[in-house]
């Protein structure tokens, strides 16, 4: 079973766990609850935007990024709740400073002395000849992204080489940007998995996101992604690990790249049965509503389909051409370059050295927070093996709810259903 | 008798009646003493010429070439009669169906409808080669007597038609399967309809053919029109033939559109009315409800979804009973996997195997090497991505990269699974137990929840 916010797998359980009292039949013991991917997906944004929100003044944070594209930041992210607002809208806005990112990389790998894009299409050009010289170039920006364990230690060596305030100011805004670089990678390699429906790489991004769990108060996560884990490793038969590998997204039209979680399809689901709600709610609408047009909402999708393609109406898979994104783009990576945020660090290749090209220009703004790195905060507190303990105990005595104190439950589910 | 050259005819295997000719395939050909050994009732030996399809003059063995034209003609009309048909034309038309291809069927209707039969009678009379009264038999026999014996033929086809099953799904009785989903086809009603009913579907068939032949015109769009009308009218006899605009009007409640429009669709004879429309609505609510209960007693492993569904209920002015609010429920659904993708059951003993928590370590939570070399592959093709991207905006066209994610365990597209949703139920607040249980509304081994309220689904999910 899936379920779609984090406290509903946990509802699941705890569910089971009160009905284990039950005589056999009403025990629930045919239901295995796992997480929905399309929340969990939610929930490594909302750290992201969490871990870079920053503050307008700051050489790098994605409030600076709606500055600098004109957004509203009170629509993207709730400061009060720590939340994303619209799930959609934010993902497209990290799409953009994403790829805004990577092309201030780009640029600055071929000329690192430039603080704009102007030269960038004269440099593609010479390497367009080979591919070769593209290949390197990710190939050694991949290095510096994929040291899980050495961003920190990375600025530490090709940082400024002064040891003042301002250098390690510069280093941090460095690691700043490098940790949102590594963690937005990460962010979409899932994302792209989910899309092209590749459970190997699923599972691939699900024991990087567990360790970044581990170091954030997303307790909910933290616990389900170790005991999917887990069950993936150990406790699962291979049949089941395989029934989970095979369905944990799905493609409604047998389109390549058409894949979606299942809770993304039950968001569809709660969307459609909201736009049938009438305006006037009395208990017979909302008897109607519930008995018998909440059950037709698939049959009513196909027989659109039908009908429309009958017709030759081509209204479904009619896709207008969405604006590119290049306009934004051109302002974020800028935002990198002016800044001269890559300058301070790069990688232990030459080219990306910016050699002493900062002491040439004045200093930019820099950066009030520091980002966390998830990866190695989480491996830290996995370290203590505390969680790993409580799941182990729980698994093997067969409690449901492996361990937690009833307080903590009953915290977090008041925090659920607040959320 | 000279012994003519026997013309080969063609018989389908198919038809309801041997046809008159047309060799269609070789295979399926046989002689006219083949032929005339199985003749229709119809079929007058003491007629005695018949035509090739070259239009030549034939004699079939074993017939005579003498006797009274006009006896002849008065017997062919009784047998035309009792057979069946209003004419000779008639019946023409209805052996063409079945003997004839395309292009000759197109033209001997284009030879009737242009008046070369009363021509070619006029012509006969004026060089008086027929007598006046075997003029009129002969007239009588080959075209229709009058108005309404034309009318008559248009009124049976029309009958036959409305009568015919493609038209009468009823959507009302019977619960929604995909096999009625799929048999809403225009091509293929049109199809079904022009067995049913000839020569109404080809007299409006041909309003709606492109004058200009080299019209590049789709000729599905004809055919829809032409199915439409004859729904139309079938439902103003008949309201239950309601197939084609029940589908309209469903077509339309699930895209939402309001009444109104609905009502006005369904005066105009393309929609069905509001009242049908809900009871068909219930039973396939009916029919949802019975695959989700189904499910239960059969071992097929379901995946189950559901989540919140919270709405603001706003009310324009608030009174006492009227309050603004939010509405609390829960939405989900049970998804079937295709049968490729699932065991035939689960056993929580072998396939939960709860004693292995001891082997859990913490290197379990940490990424392999394997997944490491993965991570790097995607990040590269990620940035040869963005690359791409940036290329394409800046105009400059790059060689040909490997921007691909590495492929692991991929899963087969083209196998869709099925959908069962459920109710969607209020959530309680406070009892996750409950609230739990009236997400799932069926019990593992029973179908039920409540075994005794197996008439009264939707009674237990309002558990408050």
């Amino acid at each position: 079973m899936e379920s779609g916010l984090d406290w509903s797998a946990y509802v699941n359980r705890e569910a089971q766990a009160r009905q284990s009292e039950c005589s056999p039949g009403c025990r629930l013991e045919w239901i295995e609850a796992s997480m929905g991917l399309f929340h969990f997906m939610m929930a490594i944004l909302g750290q992201i935007f969490k871990n870079f929100y920053g503050e307008r003044a700051d050489a790098w944070s994605l409030t600076r990024c709606m500055e600098a594209l004109g957004r509203n930041p009170a629509k993207l992210w709730n400061q009060t709740n720590q939340q994303v607002k619209d799930f959609n809208m934010c993902k497209d806005f990290f799409d953009i400073v994403l790829d805004g990112c990577l092309v201030a990389m780009i640029s600055f790998y071929f000329a690192p002395d430039s603080t704009t894009l102007a030269n960038l299409k004269h440099h593609l050009q010479v390497a367009s000849s080979d591919a070769k010289v593209l290949e390197t170039m990710s190939g050694k920006l991949t290095s510096v992204f994929t040291d899980f364990h050495g961003i920190s230690r990375l600025s530490d060596h090709l940082g400024p080489r002064s040891n003042d305030k301002a250098s390690s100011a510069r280093k941090r805004t460095f690691q700043n940007l490098a940790l949102f670089v590594q963690h937005g990678m990460m962010f979409r390699t899932l994302d792209q998995a989910i899309r092209e429906g590749d459970s190997g790489r699923i599972s691939m991004c699900i024991s990087y996101f567990v360790v970044w769990f581990q170091g954030t108060n997303n307790h909910n996560y933290a616990r389900e992604t170790m005991r999917l884990t887990a069950c993936l490793k150990h406790i699962w038969s291979d049949e089941l690990k395989q029934f989970w590998k095979q369905n944990c997204v799905v493609n409604l039209f047998g389109k390549a790249g058409g894949f979606v979680a299942l809770d993304s399809v039950n968001e569809y689901l709660v969307r459609e049965i909201k736009a049938m709600m009438g305006q006037s709610v009395t208990p017979e609408t909302n008897e109607r509503l519930r008995n018998v047009l909440s059950l037709l909402v698939f049959d009513f999708k196909d027989i659109k389909r039908t009908i429309a393609d009958e017709a030759d109406a081509e209204i479904f898979d009619f896709h207008s051409t969405p604006p590119s994104p290049w306009h934004d783009i051109r302002r974020i990576a800028p935002l990198i370059l002016e800044g001269r945020l890559l300058a301070s660090g790069g990688s232990e290749d030459s080219q990306l050295e910016a050699g002493d090209a900062e002491d040439r220009l004045e200093s930019p703004p820099l950066d009030s927070y520091k980002a966390l790195d998830l990866f190695a905060k989480g491996s830290a507190e996995l370290g203590t093996t505390k969680a790993i303990r409580k799941l182990k105990d729980g698994i093997g005595k067969g409690d449901i709810l492996y361990g937690l104190d009833e307080d903590e439950e009953i915290n977090q589910l008041q925090e659920g259903e607040q959320a | 008798m000279t012994q003519h050259n026997v013309p080969t005819l063609a018989i389908s295997p198919t038809s309801p009646q041997p046809p008159l000719s047309q060799p269609m395939e070789p295979s399926k050909r046989t002689s006219a003493r083949t032929l005339s050994q199985s003749k229709p009732a119809y079929w007058d030996d003491r007629v005695p010429d018949v035509y090739d399809i070259s239009g030549n003059p034939d004699i079939l063995p074993g017939r005579s070439g003498s006797g009274d034209i006009e006896l002849r003609l008065a017997s062919a009309k009784a047998n035309l009669l009792i057979s069946g048909f209003t004419s000779l034309l008639d019946a023409a038309l209805h052996e063409a169906l079945y003997a004839m291809n395309d292009s000759s069927i197109e033209h001997f209707r284009r030879f009737c409808d242009s008046g070369c039969l009363v021509n070619l009678l006029k012509t006969l009379h004026e060089a008086r080669i027929l007598s006046p009264t075997v003029q009129r038999n002969l007239g009588q026999l080959l075209w229709v007597r009058d108005i309404s014996d034309a009318s008559q033929v248009y009124c049976d086809d029309f009958e036959s038609i409305r009568k015919s099953s493609v038209l009468n799904h009823s959507l009302a009785q019977q619960s929604r399967s995909p096999s009625v989903l799929e048999s809403f086809n225009f091509g293929s009603i049109f199809s079904q309809l022009q067995v049913a009913g000839p020569n109404l579907m080809a007299l409006l068939h041909s309003f709606v053919s492109p004058l200009d032949q080299d019209s590049s015109k789709d000729a599905s769009d004809g055919k829809r029109r032409v199915v439409l009308t004859i729904c139309a009218l079938a439902h103003c006899r008949n309201d239950k033939t309601n197939f084609v605009p029940a589908m309209i009007s469903l077509y339309l409640y699930a895209s939402g559109v309001s009444e109104r429009p609905m009502i006005m669709m369904n005066h105009v004879g393309l929609g069905i009315s509001r009242r049908t429309l809900g009871r068909i609505l219930n039973r396939m609510a009916a029919h949802a409800r019975g695959r989700l209960r189904s499910l239960g007693p059969s071992d097929v492993p379901v995946i189950f979804v559901f989540d919140n569904l919270t709405v603001p209920a706003t009310v324009r002015y608030a009174r006492l009973h009227n309050n603004s609010e939010f509405l609390a429920y829960t939405a989900g659904f049970a998804l079937v996997p295709p049968a490729s993708r699932r065991p035939t059951r689960f056993d929580r003993k072998s396939d939960m195997r709860a004693e292995r928590a001891n082997e859990i370590r913490i290197d379990d939570f940490v990424p392999t090497l394997s997944d490491f070399d993965n991570i790097c592959k995607c990040f590269q093709a990620l940035l040869l991505q963005a690359t791409r991207t940036c290329a394409r905006s800046l105009e400059v066209t790059l060689p040909k990269l490997n921007d691909k994610m590495p492929v692991l365990d991929p899963i087969d597209p083209r196998e869709a699974p099925k959908f069962n949703l459920c109710p969607h139920t209020i959530a309680t607040k406070g009892s996750s137990t409950k609230s739990f249980k009236s997400s799932i509304p069926f019990n593992r081994t029973s179908g039920f929840l409540n075994p005794k309220q197996k008439n009264s689904f939707s009674s237990f999910v309002e558990i408050s």
